[in-house]
């Protein structure tokens, strides 16, 4: 059963069919925030659990017929901003108390890459995420980011070329 | 070839969604440039740790926990949501019902407990007889009277009403009109002329004897009185006499008969006498009279 057809059913209020969507898209989801959120295993358990009770509350939003892989990902857009949002006033307040929680992270083997792909570009960084570690097709990427093609391999190059020479510096 | 492009197939070739002639293509040209073929490798090799930075960080059960959690209390509050509005949607059919109900039953009863009476609606018919025209002795018994009263002459031959009706139209259509106001207006303008003739004169008998208006009765009775001294217009008075029921107007009647010393009226006034109707005063009034004309 595709996703867009497990959605119509959650739409029309047969909530069963949300936990296969959650299976299909909570890595992938899981992925993306971690990458974009600094590491932060926690936050980012937090920011997927909002992206599926958003889409559950906003069910009958989904139109059919779309792409559920867009439609979700810009649910996940709009609850990394409010998190991105959140921790803004957070470090506001705690301002002289502020840790850096990319240092905090205990250091395993994959540690310099992760850090490698913090220290990319915000564009570049948000087309490898979305290719790489949400499994978005190019076309599908070129869409939510409205330009062409050619223009996401490209920065889908440039991404992994960057992220090469950050590794090499890192480590 | 442009670097644009170059950069578009190394990219397929990295994620492995190359075509085979695209792959044939970038191979010729890793042939041409080791670098290029270094790099390649490079970034395939970087691309590859990717996906083990993917499997080594992996979401823990209690993020499976807390969704299938909040999806059950969702769930909850969604068969709560329904029950409400079923509830809701039945207590309103309950209510239209009741109504329904309430209404055929108010129609049952109102129909089985209601009068089955037909509504008559009362209209009153006056039968109009001819009063004779004779002399009468008032000091005679009642045989007497019945005698006198059965010997007394034929009222003289009077024009029917649809015959008058006919000659005068327009005055009798006046006479009927519906409102007094034009009634009232009809009869004064009889009263300006100096003389009648025998059509106006029925026309105002019709008028005293018909008309539902006192007022209006009266009026004409007041149009007669410069006549009264005609025997004609008094048959008219004495005719009308019996039709009033009105104590003003038969006083007003009997005034203007004994004024003209209408020796023609004593019967009518004699049965007047009998009629309870008859105030007092008036009967007082024709008794007295009746003697002054036989003195």
């Amino acid at each position: 059963m595709t996703d867009e057809s497990l959605m119509v059913l959650v739409k029309n209020d047969d909530l069963e069919k949300a936990s296969i969507l959650y299976q299909r898209y909570k890595k992938k989801l899981y992925h993306f925030y971690l990458f974009r959120n600094c590491n932060d295993q926690e936050a980012s358990e937090d920011c997927v659990q909002q992206v599926f009770y958003r889409m559950i509350k906003y069910r009958k939003s989904y139109i059919e017929g779309n792409n559920f892989g867009i439609w979700i990902y810009k649910i996940a857009q709009n609850v990394l901003y409010q998190d991105l949002k959140n921790q803004a006033k957070m470090n506001s307040i705690q301002n002289g108390f502020r840790i850096n929680e990319m240092y905090t992270a205990e250091p395993d083997e994959y540690s310099t890459i992760r850090q490698a792909i913090q220290l990319l570009p915000e564009p570049y960084r948000e087309v490898l995420i979305m290719s790489k570690f949400m499994e978005l097709k190019y076309e599908e990427i070129a869409q939510i980011s409205n330009c062409s093609v050619g223009v996401i391999k490209t920065r889908v190059f440039r991404a992994i070329s960057q992220l090469k020479e950050k590794y090499n510096s890192i480590a | 070839m442009k670097s644009e492009k170059i950069e578009h197939l190394l990219i397929q070739y990295i994620n492995g969604e190359i075509s085979s002639a695209d792959k044939a293509m970038l191979e010729n040209l890793f042939e041409q440039d080791s670098m290029l073929k270094e790099k390649a490798a490079e970034l395939a090799t970087l691309w590859l740790s990717l996906d083990e930075v993917k499997t080594k960080s992996e979401p823990s059960p209690a993020m499976d926990a807390d969704f299938y959690d909040m999806l059950q209390n969702v769930e909850v509050n969604q068969k709560h949501k329904n029950s409400l509005l079923l509830h809701n949607n039945l207590k309103s059919w309950l209510k239209i019902a009741a109504t329904v109900i309430m209404c055929l039953t108010a129609f049952t009863v109102g129909r089985y407990t209601a009068s089955n009476n037909p509504v008559y609606k009362y209209k009153t018919v006056f039968i109009k007889q001819p009063i004779p025209d004779s002399s009468f002795n008032p000091h005679g018994d009642s045989k007497r009277r019945q005698e006198a009263l059965a010997s007394a002459k034929p009222a003289p031959h009077r024009i029917s009403k649809n015959k008058l009706s006919n000659r005068h139209p327009k005055l009798f259509q006046q006479l009927r009109s519906l409102y007094a106001s034009d009634r009232i207006m009809t009869i004064l303008k009889l009263k300006e002329k100096t003389h009648l003739n025998t059509g106006e004169l029925r026309a105002l008998e019709l008028v005293l004897n018909e008309d539902p208006n006192e007022g209006i009765r009266l009026t004409a009775l007041y149009t007669l009185k410069p006549m009264v001294s005609q025997p004609e217009v008094q048959q008219i008075l004495i005719a009308a006499l019996g039709h009033q029921d009105d104590e003003a107007i038969q006083t007003s009647i009997v005034d203007l008969l004994i004024a003209a010393k209408s020796k023609q009226a004593i019967p009518t006034m004699l049965a007047m006498l009998d009629k309870k109707s008859v105030n007092t005063i008036t009967q007082e009034k024709i008794k007295t009279s009746i003697e002054a004309f036989l003195n």
